[in-house]
């Protein structure tokens, strides 16, 4: 069954642990009752996730595909139902600390312009401990 | 020996033997600390957004162990194993498949995470991979790119709505996001909101309106995300190519906001910031006549906040000769009212300071060049 508008509250651990102010988030019934007037703050995210594909240099999509796929995989491996709302938001938002991995590496290395070969090496190109060409298997 | 060749081939391609030698030595030099910083940087910016979102501390941790691998070679920290928090490994993989699908299909991309089971991903984890490989109509539902669907994946007993202070901060996280772009518009959005707040203020705006003000200044510049470093950062003035990408970043900044049912009224005037009284502006040249309040009021603390702060290739401005460069611009690009209340802002509000960030390179003939600037 659905919960109702269970608030949580500025004792949060999680705003304790955080340091920053509380957002009064609520969590409500999917069907909308209780419903205070809010937006569903995944929509907005996933919209809003959109510009974090520009830096990233991904395709338009690709946080909110990410998120599908990594649904599904916590799907398959049972993910306990009240894990999932964090992971659910953390694939969505993963790239809020965005930089722009191919800038900054093609600034280092003075590439004018991207050459189409890269592209899928562009991606985690930093994470991939730096320049370290993904190899396609 | 992978990367030494990666950077070998690619350093300063085309110049002379000399300058490629210079550049590798350059890029070695920083070795693996450099980028184990960069990743660093971005993964606790990262958590610490998503700390601001009101995101549960389990998503700030997932955020922040995004790019560390099973085998414990990843960034930053070299987790390894059980020590990676799941949803970390998960995002991992996730989003590595998806790139790989996206740019080759599902077989490639069901292949990369084959060959990197146990090195980047937890074997399990790929293991399950497999049984969704196999539902075809999973990847091609995917494939079509409906954030539809998002709706019928989110736990339906967690779903979690936003009020209006709620959106507020939620574009205030944004504008941080938008500023961390680049060091040269460092905290540019935040001090655009500030500024226009301030003449709304002055001009008798009602406090919706305020509210939407501050909203579309905070997010005016969203499309600039799109915009290369290579261009923002530049210390020079930009080619005709680079200006052309730079112009279209008002175009991006309304096809975020307008996806957005709580952000749509704000889209025309977020990304109307470059646009001119005479019509002479971009993105879509409007005229007069189709610039109202808000967006004028929005175009002049842009204009101002950009001429105050320091870019590449020139140190900010002082106040009088911001006032005396937009003066000049008042009936032709600019709000008379809305220049006379940026005057009362600046005059009676030491508060509002440019950034004081060294130029890295002064460029005289491009003092004035605001379009730049903003």
């Amino acid at each position: 069954m659905t919960s109702m508008s269970r608030t949580r509250t500025a004792s949060s651990s999680n705003a304790d642990a955080a340091g920053h102010p509380w957002l009064t988030t609520r969590y409500r019934a999917a069907d909308g009752r209780g419903s205070d007037n809010g937006v569903r703050l995944s929509q907005v995210l996933a919209g809003l996730s959109y510009a974090l594909d520009l830096t990233e240099g991904q395709r338009p999509g690709h946080s909110i595909r990410s998120c599908l796929i990594g649904m599904r995989i916590a799907e398959v491996i049972n993910l306990p139902r009240e894990e999932r709302s964090a992971l659910f938001y953390a694939l969505l938002m993963k790239d809020l600390g965005l930089l722009e991995q191919r800038g900054t590496i093609r600034s280092a290395l003075r590439v004018e312009r991207p050459r189409s070969k890269d592209k899928p090496q562009a991606h985690r190109l930093v994470a991939s401990v730096a320049i370290v060409p993904i190899r396609r298997s | 020996m992978q990367s030494f060749r990666y950077v070998v081939r690619n350093a300063a391609p085309g110049a002379a033997l000399l300058q490629r030698v210079w550049r590798v030595l350059a890029v070695l030099s920083h070795g693996p600390e450099g980028a184990r910083s960069v990743v660093r940087t971005r993964c606790e910016r990262g958590a610490d957004i998503a700390r601001q979102l009101g995101l549960s501390e389990a998503t700030a941790s997932a955020i922040r162990a995004l790019d560390e691998h099973w085998d414990g070679h990843g960034q930053p920290y070299g987790l390894k194993g059980d020590a990676i928090p799941l949803h970390a490994r998960i995002l991992g993989l996730a989003q590595t498949v998806e790139v790989f699908f996206t740019e080759f299909g599902v077989l490639t991309a069901y292949d990369m995470a084959v060959a990197r089971r146990g090195t980047w991903f937890e074997p399990t984890l790929v293991d399950a991979l497999l049984s969704i490989c196999e539902d075809a109509s999973f990847w091609r539902e995917l494939g079509s790119g409906d954030a539809v669907k998002l709706q019928l994946v989110e736990p339906a007993d967690r779903v979690m709505f936003a009020d209006e202070g709620e959106l507020d901060q939620i574009a205030e996280a944004f504008a941080r996001v938008i500023d961390a772009k680049s060091p040269w518009t460092y905290r540019h959005s935040h001090g655009v909101a500030e500024m226009a707040v301030a003449i709304g203020r002055l001009l008798g705006l009602s406090a919706v309106e305020l509210r939407a003000l501050q909203r579309a200044a905070l997010l005016h510049d969203l499309g600039k995300l799109s915009v290369s470093n290579l261009i923002l950062d530049k210390p020079d003035k930009l080619t005709d190519a680079e200006f052309a990408v730079m112009r279209r970043h008002p175009e991006h900044t309304f096809a975020i906001l307008n996806r957005l049912s709580c952000f749509r009224g704000l889209a025309e005037d977020a990304s109307a910031h470059h646009e001119r009284l005479d019509g002479r502006g971009y993105h879509q040249g409007r005229q007069a006549n189709q610039l109202n309040r808000r967006a004028r009021i929005l175009s002049v603390a842009d204009i101002c906040d950009a001429l105050r702060g320091s870019r590449p290739y020139r140190p900010g401005l002082p106040t009088e000769r911001v006032l005396e460069i937009m003066d000049r611009q008042v009936g032709t690009a600019l709000d008379v009212e809305c220049v006379a209340a940026m005057r009362m802002v600046l005059t009676d509000c030491p508060t509002v300071d440019p950034i004081d960030i060294p130029a890295a390179r002064i460029v005289p003939t491009l003092v004035e060049d605001y379009q730049q600037a903003a």
